[in-house]
This record gives C-alpha cells, sequence and structure tokens, in this order.
C-alpha cells in the first residue's frame, strides 16, 4: 500500500540568543521558589505521593496533605534530573533531541470544539478530528511533535486513550498528550506506548509518548495527575508539568508573583518524580495568564504576560531541565488580526533563550477551539521566525559581485540567468501573496483553508503495522470494559 | 484656548540587545559595498553633486553621470558623519535623543488612498487626512515621530509643502518627510522648519524637520532628491537615504547581493552630504523586498527579507550612522496578515539597535490609510516594547507575603493586594473588550471607535497664531514660484 512520506522536520535553529534576566535576577526567582515550598508547601492529595515526599525529608501533613519542601531537599532532588534527553519518533529521522540547539514545535490541546472540516460549523470535537489534525502536523515541517489538539469526546471514558490511537495512527512524530490523568490510565497509555515503540530498550531510549501534567493554581496537586505521572516515569517517559496560575485571581496580581507560585508547583512536582524514580526525564512548563479584570477569563497573551513565557524557559534551564513553553494559543475568537498580534513575538524570543520545545499552534479561544486552518496560519508565523532565528549565511557568491558589474547602474536584473537561477532559492509563503484571477493577492485565511483540504486528500502517512493497530485496539477495548 | 496634553514618548527601551552578523560578515558586506563603489559606481544626475564628487576625490565621468568611490575616499567622508544626535519636537519633552539605548517609531508614509474617516469610502487622498493623522499619532505614545502619512494630493505642485503644514499644526512631534524633492521644495520646507524652531540655534540643535530621501535602485541616485538633500544637509536639519532596491529585478536574486546594491546606493548618498557638509546629520535606511516571482511586486514581507531590516541597523551603525528601520505589510486590509507583517520584526530591529524605525499605520504595501490601522499597529509596538523591556523584580513583586496569607488551594481575588495591583496592569484596550451581549468585542471595531474618539477629543497645542501665518505665507510663497 502506498503512503506518504513524512517530511523532514525544520526545527528553529538559532544561530543567536538571548538572555531575558541577569544572574541576579534568576537567583532571586529560585529563592522566592524555595521560600514558598519551605513555608508555604504544597497541597497534595495523592498518599502515595506524600508517602514518596516524606520518605525523602520533606515535611508532611498527612492530615491536611501539606507538604513542605526545604530548599536542600529540592536541590537534592533536582540534581538528578537529566537536562538532555530525547524524545522519539517512530524513526530516529524524527526523533527529537532536546539538546539545547535546536525548539521543536507542537500543535496545541487540548480543545473541546470543532468548526467543521466540511460544513464549517462549530460542533463539539470528535475522534476523527484529532486524526485529521495528526494528519495535517505530520505533513508540516513545523510541527516536530503533536499533541492530539482536541479531545475524542464521542469516547467519554477513554477519551485520552482514544486520542492516543488517533495520533499513533495518523503520525509517525512523537505524541505528547495532557489529558492522561489517573494511575490507570496512565498505565494503559504505557502499553500503548510499548505497542509503538516495540521493545523495551527503545520506549526508554527513544519514548514515543510523553505526558504533560497541570498543577493546581495555586499551590496544589492533582491526584489523578500526579499518580499518571508516576506511572509514566516508572515506565521512562517523559512527564512534565504545567501551572496555569492566573495573575490577580490564582496567583499574586504581580508578575514575578505569580511566576513564583507556578514555578513553586511545577518544581514540587518534578522533585517528587525525582524522589521516586532519579533521573527520570522531566520537563518544566510555566504557562500562567492574566486574569482579566472584568470577566475573570484567563489572559494567555496579555501585554505584561509576555515575560512568563520568556522567563518560563530561563527558569526551567535554572532548574536543570528542559522547557515546554507556550507559544500561540490566542485569546482570539476567529483566525485574524488578534489571533496573529498575539503570536508575533513570543515564538522568536523563546527560541533566542534557547527553549527545547513549545506548544500552541492550531487554536483559538484560548486553546479550546479548533478551526483547520489555523495550524496552517501558525506555521506560516512559525516559518518567518525560523528564518529570523537561523542566521545568515554569507559566501563570496552570495553578493553576486560579477552579477552587479555586469547589470550596473540603473540596469535591471530580470534578464539575468542568476536571477531566474537564485530566485527559485527564495523563500515565499505559500499562504500570502498567492495571485488572484483577475488581479491582487488572495485573503491567505482562504489559501490556508483550501490547503487543510489538500493535505487531508494527498497526505496519508505510512501506517502501524497491523499487528500494532490490532494491539492498540485491543488495549482500548480493555480500557473501555474497565473505565464505562 | 484649551488644548489636550501630548502624552510623553514611550520608545521601545530594549534591555537586552542581539547581534544578528559577526565581524567576519560585516567585513564581508562593507568589503563588498565598498568595491561596488569602486568599481562599479552610481549614477549621479546632478551637476551640483557631480561637482562635489570630483572635488573630493571621486572618479567621476561627467558625460555619463557615473561617479566611482575609492575605499579610501569613502571611509573619510564617512568619518564626519555624526553616530548621535537630536531630532527635535516643538518642546525638548519630545525629542529624540538618538543615543542607541532607544528605538523610536513613526507613522508610515506616503499614501496615495484613503478609507474615508467617516463614509469609509475608499478615495484619493488629500491634505486633511496628514492633519488628521498627524492628530492621531500626536496622542499615541508610540509614535515618536510623524511622517505624513498620505500625499496632500488636493494641493497641486506645493503637496509636499502642505503635507508639512498640516503635521507641523497638528502635533508637537518631530516630523521626517519623504516627499520633498527638488532644491526649491527642500528650501520652502527649511524655511517652514525655522518658523517652528524659531530660531537658528534651536534649528540646528533640536531639528523640528528632517528628510528621507530615496535613492533609485540599481545604483542611482535621484536629481531632485539629491539636491533637496544638499539643502537639508546645509541648513543642520538630518537626511537620510533609503534604498528599496528589490532582489531579482533591481537587484540581484541573493539576500546578500540586495544588501551590497542598496547599501552601496546609500553610501554614496551619505558621502556626498559628507563632502558637501562634513558633521551633517545623516542616517541610513535599508527597505529592500523580494520580487514577488509572478507578478513582479515589491514584497518586503516575504519570508526572506526579514534579514534585510535587520541586516540593514548593523550595517548603519558599522558605517557610525544610526538607522531608520523598516516595519509594515504589504496586507491589503488589516487583518491576520497585517499582524503578522508587524510580528517580530520591529521587536527584532529594536534588540539590534535601531535607533529609529518607521511603518505603522498604512496597508497595501504603504499606501492605503486606514483610520483604525495604527490603532492596530501600535497593539503590536506595545507587546514589542514590553517583552523588550527590563523586568522588574523587586522584593515586593513576589509579593511572599501575600501567597503565604492566601496558601495553598486559596484564592487571590479578595486580597487588598490585588485590588490594588491590578490597577497598574497595563492592558490592551482593543483586545479582549468585554461584548454586553458575552464574549469580547471584534477588536477592528474597537480601534475603529477609539480612533472616532481619539479625532473628537485629542486636539494638540496649536502653533502660536504668528507661526501658523508664517507657515501660510511661506505656502503661498511657494505655490507662485512652484504652482
Amino acid at each position: 500500500m502506498t503512503y506518504s512520506e513524512t517530511p523532514q522536520l525544520q526545527p528553529i535553529v538559532p544561530a543567536y540568543h538571548l538572555r531575558i534576566l541577569d544572574d541576579e535576577q534568576l537567583e532571586r526567582f529560585k529563592s522566592a521558589t524555595l521560600t514558598i515550598l519551605e513555608e508555604v508547601g504544597i497541597h497534595c492529595p495523592s498518599k502515595k505521593a506524600l508517602n514518596i515526599y516524606a520518605e525523602h525529608g520533606a515535611q508532611v501533613d498527612f492530615e491536611s496533605q501539606i507538604v513542605k519542601l526545604p530548599p536542600d531537599v529540592v536541590m537534592e532532588a533536582m540534581s538528578h534530573a537529566p537536562r538532555y534527553y530525547t524524545m522519539g519518533a517512530r524513526s530516529p529521522a524524527h526523533d527529537l533531541n532536546l539538546d539545547g540547539t535546536a525548539m521543536y514545535c507542537a500543535t496545541d490541546g487540548c480543545g473541546t470544539e470543532t468548526i467543521d472540516f466540511e460544513t464549517r460549523q462549530r460542533r463539539a470535537s470528535v475522534k476523527d478530528d484529532t486524526a485529521k489534525m495528526a494528519r495535517v502536523t505530520d505533513y508540516l515541517s513545523s510541527l516536530a511533535f503533536y499533541w492530539p489538539i482536541v479531545s475524542a469526546q464521542d469516547y467519554p471514558a477513554t477519551a485520552p486513550l482514544h486520542e492516543l490511537d488517533a495520533s499513533f495512527n495518523n503520525t509517525v512524530k512523537h505524541v505528547q498528550s495532557e489529558t492522561l490523568m489517573g494511575e490507570k490510565m496512565g498505565r494503559y497509555a504505557v502499553e500503548m506506548a510499548q505497542v509503538v515503540a516495540g521493545d523495551e530498550a527503545t520506549l526508554r531510549q527513544r519514548p514515543p509518548l510523553s505526558s504533560l501534567i497541570c498543577t493546581i493554581a495555586p499551590l496544589a496537586q492533582d491526584v489523578g495527575g500526579i499518580e499518571s505521572a508516576l506511572v509514566f516515569a516508572e515506565a521512562g517517559l517523559p512527564v512534565g508539568f504545567m501551572s496555569m496560575a492566573n495573575t490577580g485571581s490564582t496567583a499574586p496580581a504581580t508578575i514575578a508573583g505569580t511566576i513564583a507560585v507556578a514555578d513553586a508547583e511545577i518544581v514540587a512536582a518534578m522533585a517528587l518524580i525525582q524522589m521516586a524514580y532519579p533521573t527520570a526525564p522531566v520537563y518544566h512548563s510555566l504557562m500562567p495568564g492574566m486574569m482579566h479584570p472584568r470577566t475573570g477569563a484567563y489572559l494567555g497573551s496579555a501585554w505584561e504576560g509576555g515575560v512568563f513565557n520568556t522567563v518560563g524557559v530561563e527558569l526551567a534551564h535554572t532548574w536543570g531541565v528542559p522547557t515546554l513553553i507556550g507559544i500561540f494559543g490566542p485569546d482570539a475568537e476567529v483566525p485574524g488580526w488578534q489571533s496573529a498580534t498575539e503570536a508575533g513575538n513570543i515564538l522568536l524570543l523563546c527560541a533566542l533563550c534557547g527553549a527545547e520545545t513549545g506548544s500552541g499552534m492550531g487554536l483559538l479561544e484560548s486553546c479550546t477551539l479548533l478551526y483547520p486552518e489555523v495550524t496552517l496560519l501558525d506555521t506560516d508565523i512559525y516559518h518567518r521566525v525560523r528564518l529570523y532565528a537561523a542566521g545568515l549565511d554569507v559566501s563570496p557568491g552570495d553578493f553576486a559581485l560579477d552579477v552587479i558589474k555586469a547589470v550596473g547602474p540603473r540596469g535591471n536584473y530580470l534578464t539575468q540567468k542568476h536571477t531566474r537561477d537564485h530566485l527559485r532559492q527564495r523563500q515565499f509563503s505559500d499562504l500570502v501573496a498567492q495571485p488572484k484571477a483577475g488581479g491582487g493577492y488572495r485573503d491567505p485565511i482562504e489559501v490556508a483553508r483550501e490547503k487543510v483540504d489538500w493535505i487531508l486528500e494527498h497526505h496519508h502517512p505510512e501506517p502501524l503495522e497491523e499487528a500494532k493497530q490490532a494491539e492498540l485496539k485491543r488495549i482500548l477495548e480493555a480500557a473501555e470494559r474497565e473505565f464505562s | 484656548m484649551a488644548h489636550s496634553e501630548t502624552p510623553q514618548l514611550q520608545p521601545l527601551v530594549p534591555n537586552y540587545h542581539l547581534r544578528v552578523l559577526d565581524d567576519k560578515q560585516l567585513e564581508q558586506f562593507k568589503s563588498a559595498t565598498l568595491e561596488i563603489l569602486e568599481d562599479v559606481g552610481i549614477h549621479c544626475p546632478s551637476e551640483k553633486a557631480l561637482s562635489i564628487f570630483a572635488e573630493h576625490g571621486a572618479q567621476v565621468d561627467f558625460g555619463n553621470q557615473i561617479v566611482k568611490l575609492p575605499p579610501g575616499v569613502v571611509m573619510e567622508a564617512m568619518s564626519h558623519a555624526p553616530r548621535y544626535y537630536t531630532m527635535g519636537a516643538r518642546s525638548p519633552a519630545h525629542d529624540l535623543n538618538l543615543d542607541g539605548t532607544a528605538t523610536y517609531c513613526a507613522t508610515d508614509g506616503s499614501g496615495t488612498e484613503t478609507i474615508d474617516f467617516v463614509t469609509r469610502q475608499r478615495r484619493t487622498s488629500k491634505k486633511e487626512d496628514v492633519g488628521t493623522s498627524a492628530r492621531l499619532a500626536d496622542y499615541l505614545p508610540s509614535m515618536a515621530f510623524y511622517w505624513p502619512m498620505v500625499s496632500a494630493q488636493d494641493c497641486g505642485a506645493t503637496t509636499p509643502l502642505h503635507e508639512l503644514d498640516a503635521s507641523f499644526n497638528n502635533t508637537v512631534k518631530h516630523v521626517q518627510s519623504e516627499t520633498l524633492m527638488g532644491e526649491k521644495t527642500a528650501r520652502y520646507a527649511v524655511e517652514m522648519a525655522r518658523v517652528i524652531a524659531g530660531d537658528e540655534v534651536t534649528m540646528r540643535q533640536r531639528p523640528p524637520l528632517s528628510s528621507l530621501i530615496c535613492t533609485i535602485a540599481p545604483l542611482a541616485h535621484d536629481k531632485g532628491g539629491t539636491e533637496s538633500a544638499l539643502v537639508f544637509a546645509e541648513a543642520g536639519l538630518p537626511v537620510g537615504f533609503m534604498s528599496m532596491a528589490t532582489a531579482g529585478s533591481t537587484a540581484p536574486a541573493t539576500i546578500a547581493g540586495t544588501i551590497a546594491v542598496a547599501d552601496a546606493e546609500m553610501v554614496a548618498a551619505m558621502v556626498l552630504i559628507q563632502m558637501a557638509h562634513p558633521g551633517a546629520p545623516t542616517y541610513h535606511s535599508m527597505m529592500p523586498g523580494i520580487m514577488h516571482p509572478r507578478t513582479g511586486d515589491f514584497l518586503g514581507g516575504a519570508w526572506d527579507a526579514g534579514w534585510f531590516y535587520l541586516v540593514g541597523t548593523e550595517l548603519a551603525h558599522m558605517w557610525g550612522v544610526p538607522t531608520l528601520a523598516g516595519i509594515g505589510t504589504e496586507a491589503p486590509t488589516p487583518g491576520w496578515e497585517s499582524a503578522v507583517g508587524m510580528a517580530a520584526s520591529l521587536l527584532m530591529c529594536a534588540l539590534c539597535g535601531a535607533e529609529t524605525a518607521s511603518g505603522l499605520g498604512l496597508r497595501e504595501t504603504c499606501t492605503l490609510l486606514y483610520p483604525e490601522a495604527l490603532l492596530l499597529d501600535n497593539e503590536s509596538y506595545e507587546t514589542a516594547r514590553f517583552y523588550a523591556s527590563r523586568m522588574d523584580v523587586s522584593p515586593e513583586d513576589f509579593a511572599l507575603d501575600v501567597v503565604k496569607a492566601v496558601g495553598p488551594r486559596g484564592h487571590y481575588l479578595t486580597q487588598k493586594h490585588t485590588s490594588k495591583q491590578m490597577r497598574k496592569w497595563e492592558l490592551s484596550e482593543l483586545m479582549n473588550q468585554p461584548n454586553p451581549e458575552g464574549g469580547y468585542r471584534d477588536p477592528l471595531e474597537v480601534a475603529r471607535e477609539k480612533t472616532d474618539w481619539i479625532l473628537e477629543h485629542h486636539h494638540p497645542e496649536p502653533l502660536q497664531e504668528a507661526q501658523q501665518a508664517e507657515l501660510t505665507r511661506i505656502l503661498q510663497a511657494a505655490e507662485r514660484d512652484l504652482g
């Protein structure tokens, strides 16, 4: 059976770098986090986790379920966390080697509504949406890994596992889920990952699946999240923690205070993982928002909030782990001016700060609504940023001085063979400046819509081997029986 | 008479910086420019300029009007150009001290059509639009100086001077024109600047007007532009040069080749100015594009084109002058594409140390004025400004006492600290504005309303009556002379 080749990844490879915070500022942040962890503590509703904390030097109140972590306990635990590791794909060609030289980006997730691919009506999301967008992701070189972009709500009890099934069957790229809650769910997911990896060694060295667990702001863990994370860590699959503390509601109404609360939540979780499974691959994901002063909503793209992303990158590195940073993910309700304005600078800054991974392409309305074409629109911005960050290669031939001499003042380059040869090497957007019959250019958003249709019609990634497909189905059925 | 206070400027003040080219690459670019100037030369159609070039060591062919500049001559001339200077406003509070610590932005210009402020019909631009837009720019702290945004096409031969009149009368900020072509027009413009400055000393120390002259790619100067530039330099008003060389049509189809052609054009012009008036304030403005491979259009926003503006900034500094960096969009309307055009480029140029930048507020590749576009682009500016700025991290900012008081799983909404701090937040005035029916309003609509509000309420301090009268007199004299 023929299938489509999955294009090579095109990560952002910055030629130059930025430091946003100086050492003194970083120290202050670290110190604030350690103070919070020591004096305020974290609420942890998992008995299993409380025991692990207690066994490793934390001060645990089993009644109130509050864990306080002295600084040296934190530092000791974090000293085991690996700074660099691999997030695997079906084949090494699409592996993500998180080594600090490149930034790899993913789709956003996990939305709950879709603008239907055909009818354009707004409706609840279903598994097939996740599958379709996995194929779109597989096609786009801008996307290095796949977050199941929307919830498989047509499988209520086992949606997270169906999301994995839809993902693994429709992209060869690494999959990262943010919906695997609970120990049992975690175990089924690990089984599915084992099927895709094929063997234990591959699973550990090139894990095809990773997990993202959210904390609960302020300063709390989620029992399902924590226990799922422990399962992943035990299996050697990367697990990261994200805080979405909200300035003014679930965090103090200052930027630094919000970062401190969020960072404390994340660090407490990563420390737990290191206590239970030293050297387990983990990552740090700081994604706070600001509370809308009138509606109370989470604003992911407020002006002052931009610093959350860049500081998040630097804090992750201060703690000695990779980051997953928030990119794109506008609060905008439709593709348009607002969605692009909110995206612009953050990806570039985070890449230049050395972010290893980022997620956020493809959804609107603060990560809840799937417009199929938005992934394409975001990809356009991604490539602009990628080119900015890449640096300019300047070889002597690039100056074309011989051509300049030949054309001279007031000449024209259009007739030069050099022009025909080199214009083809220039990189153009495939959405913007597309000529329209009759003159002018087409609306890029319309072009994006057509391109999504084209991809879905023509791009069919290499399927999993039939035996693996069958095994995944079997796992789903077992989970269905257990959870229903 | 009551007037509105012009808000304080809010330039971009980057807390961190970037180098996009290393020293070796900069040398390569310098070397390419010098080679072009020495071996290929520039076409210069001004007899006056040709003579100046010849008197200062250039190799001039008066027959073909080609000027070739040996490297030594270029370097000597450029050694006189001031690295830093002031672009003045009506009062020092709004002066732009180009000292490398901040990036000051301007509106785009000079468009030829306007979406009417009231009827929303598309029509030819006129003088009134210039004044209206100037008031908008005066209101916005992001706009540090004003380019007349559109052409005063209802004013005939003295259009550029009417643009100045409309500008000076409607903003207290520095004005930079890109339409002052020809020696005579320039002389009238200098007279107008003198009226604003009040006296010769102020005019030279805090010039209220500067000029931008475009070169003609490839490798040519414009007679009217060159001679106007010389007038400005003589008067001590800053004059800069912009190349819009286009890869594939008026420049080679490589990024480096296009930059080299553009740079050579600009450097030759700045050299001329320094030869004629050593120490004259000048600036470098690289704004090339890439030719659309099908339509031939100038694409300033093509993926590959982003490099032009960053390298341009660094080349300007290498030559020892400030830059005017380009930002802007080809998008036909305010929308996704226009925002993408603004994204990242302004921030990057600021991080590279651009002293000035222009390009906010027009659509369709700098030709069409949408009244609300300035407010929308202002949004991109503000995000860039925030991202570039230093994050204050004082102990109080961590609010650890509040964190302790609220504890795990508490809530901050009821904290006095929260209600106090929230008032200090700087939030977008366009995005996330609640809709009475639920959800949020379309930011483009909000921008339109805000534009109307500004125009209704913001009336900057007018010029003194004597100054207004003097400007009118100059316009009339120019009308008689040029009309």
